[in-house]
C-alpha cells in the first residue's frame, strides 16, 4: 500500500488525536487510552516502514474484540459512557485503517463529534478554548490533505483567514437563530458529584473547606442581602447516628417526588426581591437558595423550603429565583415533628452520658429548655471553644468529646452538638446544610460562592415556625460576617494543600487581581454564552429593533443572516480590486456587443484596429468612421504623451463616432 | 437482474440528457475562462458527511441545551459557506486553452495539451489541487495536476484508443476539492480535441516486392534486414517503434534513446495491402504501419498501395506521415 499521508498530515492527525484523548481523559477508561496510543504508534510505525499493513480480517477482528472488551468494561456506567467509549474506540481504530483520504474524512468527522461530547461536560472558557484548538487542528488536517501544495505557512494563513471569515456569520447565527427545546431525554453521565451530599459529617465539610471550586454565582436585582443574611439553604438533615447527619426516608421520598415535579403546596407571601443563580455543574438536583425561595424554571419546592431542579445540574445552569419574606399555610403536625426529635438508638451505646448529665442537672435546677439552649450558645461564646478547620479527632461519644474535652471544631461540630442537646430536650430540630456568605467581585456585580463556603446550621421548631440558629456564629462571628478566611485563627489552614489555586494566594495583590479578572470573565461567559437563551436573544433583538421602527423581527433575522453572508463573500472576492476596463475599451465592447458582432465576430487575438479594418471592408458605408475609430482608440490607449484634457476630448469624439458607426452599420 | 438493467438504462438516459444539456451550456471552445457560467459546485461526499455531522452535533447541542455545541455547529456551517466561496474562487478566472495535438498511434497513450493561465493580479494561490482528465477516459490514466505556482503552464492529458482514425477524447473534466475537500468544483469543457491515430504497428516479416530489383546494386539487401549494424543513439521521439528503444540505456537512467541502425541503401520497396492473404484488414494495416516505420528507419524508399489509394515511392518524414495517415484513414469516406 503506498503511503498517501504526508508527514505533516500524519503528525497533525496524531497530535489532534492526542489532544482529544487528553480532553476526554477523565471520562474514559485507561485501557481505552492505552489501546488508542498503541494504535497511533502502530500507524506511525507503518508510516516509517517498520511494520506492514494489516489485512482486513485482522483489522475487523481486532475491532470486534476491542468493542466487546470496552463495552464489557463500561456497560455499568450508563448509556452516555458507553457511547463515548464506542465513539472514541472507533476514532482510535481508524488508525489501523487509515488508508485513503476518505478514512481521514471519517477521522475528522468523528473528532468533531468527540469535541461536542467534550463540550457536554465542560463549559469554562479554558475548556472551550481547548475544544476550539482541537477543532481547528481537525480542520487543519483537511487542509494539509486538500491543500498539500501549500507550504505550512500559507496553510496556517489560509486556515486563520477562513476561520476569521467564518466568524461573523457564525456569531450572527448564534445570536439570532432561535433555540429549540430539547427533543428527547439525553443520557446523562454518572459522574462523581461535587459539593454537598445528602449526609453531613465533620469530615465531609472539612473536605469541602479545602476546595476553592466555585459552587455558584448570584446576581441580585435590587438590594443584595447583607453578609449575615446570606444563608444559602441546600438541604435539611433530620437523622443522626451519633456521627453523621443524614436524611430520613420520608425526606428522601419527598426529594424523589420533587424530581418528578410534584411540589409541596404552601403559600409564599410578601415578595422581597429576586436574583439569578448560575450553578456550576454538580450532577445533583440541589439548588441553593435564600429563604424563602420560589423559582418557576424547571424546579420544585420541598417542605423544608429548599429548592430542587427537576433535571440534575450537569452543566452551568441559570435559575431565576424570587425571594419572599414569609410562608403561609404551612403546618407541621405533631406526628411529622416526631422525626425531628430522633436520636441514635440506645442500643448503639452512643448516648453521650456527660452531655445528658449536663442537661439533666440543668433541668433539675428547673431551667426552661429554651434557656438551656441559650446557655449552651453562651458557653460556645464565652468558653474556651475555638474555631478551626483542623480539629483533633473525636472518639466514639462525639458530642461528649467535643463539648467537654477538645472544644475545637467548625460548623458541623457546633451545629451537631446544639442539635443533640435540643433533641435531648425534646425540641424539634434539624440540621441545614448549605453555604454561608460569598465573595463580591471587584465591581460588586455578582457574588461568588465557593465550596469552602459550605456551612451547616440548625433550625428549631419554636412558636409554630422554624427558627434559624447558627451555633458557629457564637464561636466565630467573623465566619458569618466576613467569611471563612477571616474566621480562622491560623490562616495557613485555609486551602492548605492547594498551592496551585489562585485563591490560596489571596493575600498577594497581583494574584488577587488576576483571580478577580478571571472570575469576571468567567461570569460573563456563563451569563452571556453558556446561558444565552431565547429570552436574552429577544432582548438583544428588541433593543436593535427599537432603533429601527420599520423592521420586524423575522425581517431583522433574515437581514442579519444576509449581512453575514455578504460580508464573507465580499471579503473573499474583493470586487473593488477587480481589474477595471478603460473607457475606450468599454466603448469598443459596447459597440462590438451591441452592433457589430452580428456582422463580424472578432477572432481570438485580433486587435481592435485590425477588426475595424476588416469590418470596414465588409460595411463600406461605415468604413471611414471605423478607421477613424481605430486611430482614435489606439491614440487614447497607447499615446502616453496625452494630457488629461486632450484625452477627454478624444474620448468625447470616440463616443460620437461609436453612435455614428452603429447607425451606419444598421443601414 | 432486470432491476439492475432498468437502473442502468435510467442512468444512461440521464447521462445522455446531461450531455445534451452540457453541449448547450458549454459548447465547443478553443479557449475558456472559468466562471460562474461554466463551472459547477456541489458538496463532495465528504461535504455531505460533514453536514450530517453538523446535524448530529445540532441534535446533541439542542438536547443538552448546550450553547457551546450549538455555536460549534453554527461555526462549522459558516465555515462550510466560506469554503464554498473559496473553492469557487480557486478555479474562477483560470484561462484554459487547447493546443493542437499531433498524430499518434492507436493503442498507445495519446497526449493532449492544455495551456493553463492563472488570472492576473491574484495574490492568493489559484488552481490548487486542480486535476485535469478526460471525462470518458479509462481509469488507468491518473489525472494531471496543475502547478499552482507558475502563472502559465502546459498540462498534458492522457487518453487511449484502440481504433485508428480520428480520435476525439471528448470533454475534459477540470476539478478541485481545494481547500478543505468539502466541495467539488468542476467543469466539463469540450475543447474539440482530436488527433489522428495511426494503426498500431504489428511486427511482421519484411518480405515485400522489391521494385526494380535488378537496377539497384544491392537488390536483395532488403531481405537481409535482420543483420543491421548498430551505429548510434538518438533521443526517442513520440511515434518511433518501441522495439528500437535502447532499453539498456533506459535502465541505466540515462534517458530514452532510439537505436539507429545503418543500412546500406537497398532497392525501393512496394508495400501493398493485398500482399497479406487471409489476414483481417485491420491487422494488415497494422503490419503495413510497421513496415512503413521500419523502412523509413532503414532509409529504404517505399511506395504504398491501398487499393483505393496509391502513394508513390518516396522517403522522409513527410512521406512517412502521408503513408501513415493514409493507413489511418483507410476506409474512411472523408479521407
Amino acid at each position: 500500500m503506498p503511503e498517501f499521508l504526508t508527514r505533516q498530515s500524519l503528525s497533525l492527525i496524531v497530535f489532534s488525536y492526542a489532544l482529544v484523548i487528553v480532553l476526554l481523559a477523565d471520562q474514559v477508561n485507561a485501557v481505552l487510552i492505552i489501546f488508542g496510543v498503541l494504535c497511533a504508534a502502530w500507524r506511525i510505525a507503518l508510516f516509517t516502514g517498520r511494520v506492514t499493513a494489516l489485512n482486513k480480517i485482522i483489522t475487523n477482528s481486532i475491532s470486534v474484540v476491542c468493542i466487546a472488551i470496552i463495552v464489557l468494561m463500561v456497560y455499568k456506567l450508563g448509556v452516555l459512557n458507553i457511547l463515548v467509549h464506542v465513539i472514541l474506540l472507533g476514532f482510535s481504530l481508524k488508525f489501523l485503517e487509515l488508508k485513503s483520504v476518505r478514512d481521514v474524512h471519517f477521522f475528522v468527522n468523528t473528532g468533531l463529534v468527540l469535541v461536542a461530547v467534550f463540550l457536554v461536560f465542560n463549559h469554562t472558557i479554558l475548556m472551550a478554548s481547548a475544544a476550539t484548538v482541537v477543532a481547528c487542528l481537525l480542520l487543519m488536517i483537511l487542509l494539509s490533505i486538500h491543500g498539500a501544495a501549500l507550504n505550512t505557512k500559507s496553510q496556517l494563513k489560509m486556515l486563520s483567514k477562513i476561520l476569521v471569515l467564518s466568524l461573523p456569520l457564525a456569531i450572527i447565527l448564534f445570536l439570532v437563530l432561535p433555540r429549540l427545546p430539547s427533543m428527547w431525554q439525553m443520557p446523562l453521565q454518572n459522574k462523581a458529584t461535587t459539593g454537598l451530599t445528602d449526609s453531613v459529617s465533620p469530615g465531609s465539610i472539612a473536605e469541602l473547606s479545602q476546595s476553592s471550586a466555585l459552587a455558584f454565582r448570584a446576581s441580585f436585582n435590587g438590594e443584595p442581602p447583607k453578609g449575615q443574611a446570606r444563608y444559602w439553604r441546600v438541604l435539611t438533615l433530620d437523622e443522626f447516628d451519633g456521627k453523621t447527619w443524614s436524611q430520613s426516608s420520608s425526606l428522601k421520598r419527598e426529594e424523589r417526588r420533587a424530581r418528578r415535579g410534584q411540589q409541596i403546596e404552601y403559600e409564599l407571601i410578601d415578595k422581597q426581591s429576586s436574583y439569578q443563580l448560575i450553578l456550576e455543574p454538580h450532577y445533583k438536583h440541589y439548588v441553593p437558595s435564600l429563604d424563602f425561595a420560589y423559582s418557576s424554571n424547571d424546579s420544585s419546592l420541598l417542605s423544608d423550603f429548599s429548592l430542587r431542579s427537576i433535571d440534575p445540574v450537569y452543566k452551568r445552569q441559570a435559575f431565576e429565583i424570587e425571594q419572599y419574606k414569609q410562608v403561609d399555610g404551612f403546618v407541621n403536625t405533631a406526628k411529622s415533628l416526631q422525626k425531628y426529635t430522633q436520636l441514635p438508638n440506645k442500643i448503639a451505646a452512643i448516648d453521650n452520658p456527660k452531655t445528658r448529665e449536663w442537661i439533666d442537672n440543668k433541668l433539675a435546677a428547673g431551667i426552661d429548655k429554651y434557656t438551656i439552649l441559650e446557655q449552651l450558645l453562651t458557653m460556645f461564646n464565652k468558653g474556651d471553644f475555638r474555631y478551626t478547620l483542623k480539629p483533633p479527632l473525636l472518639g466514639e461519644q462525639q458530642i461528649d468529646d467535643f463539648l467537654f474535652s477538645s472544644q475545637a471544631g467548625f460548623c458541623v461540630h457546633y451545629a451537631s452538638t446544639y442539635l443533640y442537646v435540643a433533641r435531648v430536650l425534646d425540641v424539634p430540630a434539624r440540621m441545614v446544610a448549605g453555604y454561608l456568605g460569598g465573595e463580591w467581585d471587584n465591581s460588586n456585580e455578582f457574588l461568588s460562592v465557593r465550596q469552602y463556603d459550605a456551612h451547616a446550621w440548625v433550625e428549631i421548631w419554636k412558636d409554630k415556625q422554624w427558627v434559624r440558629v447558627d451555633p458557629t456564629a457564637y464561636v466565630s462571628p467573623e465566619r458569618v460576617e466576613q467569611g471563612i478566611l477571616q474566621s480562622l485563627d491560623d490562616q495557613s489552614e485555609f486551602l492548605s494543600g492547594q498551592y496551585l489555586s489562585l485563591r490560596h494566594w489571596q493575600n498577594n495583590q497581583l494574584f488577587n487581581q488576576l483571580a478577580n479578572f478571571l472570575d469576571r470573565a468567567d461570569y460573563f461567559w456563563a451569563v452571556w454564552v453558556i446561558n444565552y437563551d431565547n429570552q436574552k436573544q429577544l432582548e438583544i433583538l428588541k433593543r436593535l429593533l427599537s432603533n429601527i421602527p420599520w423592521l420586524n423581527l423575522s425581517m431583522l433575522i433574515l437581514l442579519l443572516l444576509f449581512l453575514g453572508a455578504t460580508i464573507t463573500a465580499l471579503w473573499i472576492f474583493k470586487p473593488w480590486q477587480a481589474e477595471k476596463l478603460s473607457i475606450e475599451d468599454r466603448l469598443f465592447n459596447k459597440l462590438y456587443e451591441k452592433v457589430t458582432e452580428k456582422y463580424l465576430t472578432r477572432s481570438k487575438g485580433q486587435t481592435v484596429a485590425d477588426y475595424c479594418k476588416t469590418l470596414g471592408e465588409l460595411k463600406v458605408n461605415a468604413q471611414s468612421s471605423l478607421l477613424k475609430f481605430a486611430t482614435l482608440y489606439n491614440q487614447i490607449k497607447y499615446q502616453a504623451s496625452l494630457t488629461s484634457s486632450q484625452k477627454s476630448l478624444l474620448i468625447a469624439e470616440l463616443v460620437v463616432l461609436r453612435k455614428a458607426i452603429s447607425k451606419q452599420c444598421k443601414r | 437482474m432486470t432491476a439492475k438493467k432498468i437502473v442502468n438504462k435510467f442512468k444512461t438516459l440521464i447521462n445522455q440528457r446531461f450531455d445534451r444539456w452540457l453541449i448547450k451550456r458549454i459548447p465547443v471552445v478553443e479557449s475558456i475562462t472559468l466562471n460562474r457560467g461554466n463551472s459547477f459546485i456541489f458538496p463532495s461526499r465528504f461535504g455531505l458527511m460533514f453536514l450530517a455531522t453538523c446535524v448530529i452535533l445540532f441534535l446533541i447541542g439542542t438536547n443538552y441545551q448546550n450553547n457551546l455545541i450549538l455555536f460549534l455547529v453554527y461555526f462549522l456551517l459558516s465555515f462550510m459557506i466560506t469554503c464554498l466561496l473559496l473553492s469557487y474562487q480557486n478555479l474562477s478566472g483560470l484561462v484554459l486553452m487547447a493546443i493542437n495535438s499531433e498524430d499518434q498511434f492507436a493503442n498507445e497513450s495519446c497526449t493532449f495539451t492544455l495551456r493553463l493561465t492563472l488570472p492576473k493580479n491574484t495574490k492568493s494561490n489559484r488552481a490548487q489541487q486542480t486535476s485535469f482528465a478526460f471525462k470518458q477516459a479509462s481509469s488507468t490514466f491518473p489525472a494531471s495536476n496543475a502547478q499552482p505556482s507558475s502563472e502559465q503552464q502546459n498540462i498534458t492529458l492522457f487518453a487511449k484508443s484502440a481504433k485508428r482514425g480520428w480520435f476525439k477524447p471528448g470533454r475534459v473534466t477540470v476539478q478541485s476539492y481545494y481547500p478543505f475537500g468539502l466541495f467539488r468544483v468542476w467543469s466539463h469543457i469540450d475543447f474539440g480535441f482530436s488527433s489522428l491515430l495511426y494503426p498500431t504497428p504489428v511486427e511482421n516479416a519484411l518480405n515485400n516486392v522489391v521494385l526494380s530489383g535488378e537496377e539497384t546494386d544491392a537488390g536483395n539487401q532488403a531481405a537481409k534486414v535482420g543483420f543491421d549494424t548498430f551505429s548510434t543513439l538518438k533521443p526517442f521521439q513520440q511515434g518511433e517503434s518501441l522495439k528500437s528503444i535502447a532499453w539498456k540505456q533506459v535502465a541505466q537512467g540515462k534517458g530514452t534513446f532510439t537505436k539507429l541502425f545503418e543500412e546500406e541503401r537497398g532497392g525501393d520497396v512496394f508495400l501493398s495491402l493485398s500482399a497479406f492473404n487471409g489476414v483481417p484488414t485491420e491487422e494488415r494495416l497494422s503490419m503495413l504501419a510497421y513496415q512503413v516505420l521500419t523502412y523509413e528507419q532503414q532509409g529504404i524508399s517505399y511506395a504504398l498501395d491501398l487499393g483505393t489509394r496509391v502513394i508513390d515511392v518516396g522517403s522522409g518524414a513527410e512521406h512517412q506521415q502521408l503513408c501513415l495517415r493514409a493507413l489511418a484513414l483507410y476506409g474512411d469516406e472523408h479521407a
